[in-house]
């Protein structure tokens, strides 16, 4: 092979992938976290605890289930590359955690929406699952959903 | 048939334990989910047919849980536990379990 076509299979194209990554994996990043800041917001009412107990006033006639949110999620091409040249160094890998924190955070959303529309307003017990699928990892929240009489 | 996480419900009571429920399967993804994957391994964010693929394989070891609940005359299921383990390339299985009871209203 010319060393042209050399130069540009493996600096080239993976400084490409980088960028894109960088670029339009930022972009949606924000707008992810703008999404989530906005949801959290008008969901801040749903109280989340991980007891097991069901706290606050409980109204025991609107009964309780489960509900349960996930998401798989996937690094993009430069947090994967830095990802690579810390691992070498050692230490806490950042942009792994940023990612990680995001998709605990729609876990969590997803949860509480769905408690929402089943008519509950509080959700208790609530439990984190990773796993490892394919090119992704999946979170799942899951907890009990139940309603508090407010006031009183 | 009520599914709860915990395991109390409130205003029931607790009757008869019937014992260990639990349901699984085993869900493969296809060729195309792959693509978006790798696709997606560039930009990042959310793999939506994988989360499609994984929740209804939940919904669906859920429903083998809750028949074989049935099948022991319980009314309820407590303190439901998922588990999720990759076992070939491309597949993962998906295991819920719980303990199958019996409840009344409380008072």
């Amino acid at each position: 092979m010319t060393p042209l076509f050399d130069l540009f299979l493996y600096i080239g194209l993976p400084l490409c992938l980088i960028l894109i990554g960088a670029i339009a994996g930022g972009r949606a990043e924000s707008r992810h976290l703008r999404q989530l800041d906005v949801k959290e917001k008008e969901l801040a009412d749903v109280p989340i605890t991980d007891l097991k107990t069901f706290a606050g006033t409980v109204d025991a006639s609107c009964g309780a289930t489960m509900v349960m949110g996930n998401v798989v999620i996937a690094s993009d091409y430069l947090k994967s590359f830095l990802a690579r040249i810390k691992s070498l160094l050692g230490g806490e890998l950042t942009s792994y955690q940023s990612l990680m924190n995001r998709a605990r955070r729609e876990a969590i959303v997803r949860v509480k929406t769905e408690a929402r529309s089943l008519g509950h307003n509080a959700v208790a017990n609530l439990r984190i699952d990773f796993c490892q699928v394919g090119a992704g990892i999946e979170v799942l929240a899951s907890g009990t959903a139940y309603t508090t009489t407010l006031g009183a | 048939m009520i599914v709860v996480n915990t395991e109390e419900i409130p205003g029931k009571k607790v009757v008869e334990i019937k014992g260990l429920v639990q349901g699984n399967t085993v869900r493969a993804k296809h060729a195309g989910r792959d693509l978006e994957a790798g696709l997606k391994n560039i930009i990042g964010g959310e793999l939506k047919g994988y989360t499609e693929l994984l929740t209804e394989a939940r919904r669906e070891a859920l429903e083998r849980m809750l028949a074989q609940a049935t099948e022991l005359q319980a009314n309820a299921v407590v303190n439901v536990r998922f588990s999720t383990s990759a076992v070939a390339a491309g597949a993962a299985e998906m295991f819920a379990y719980g303990t199958a009871v019996v409840i009344v209203d409380e008072g």
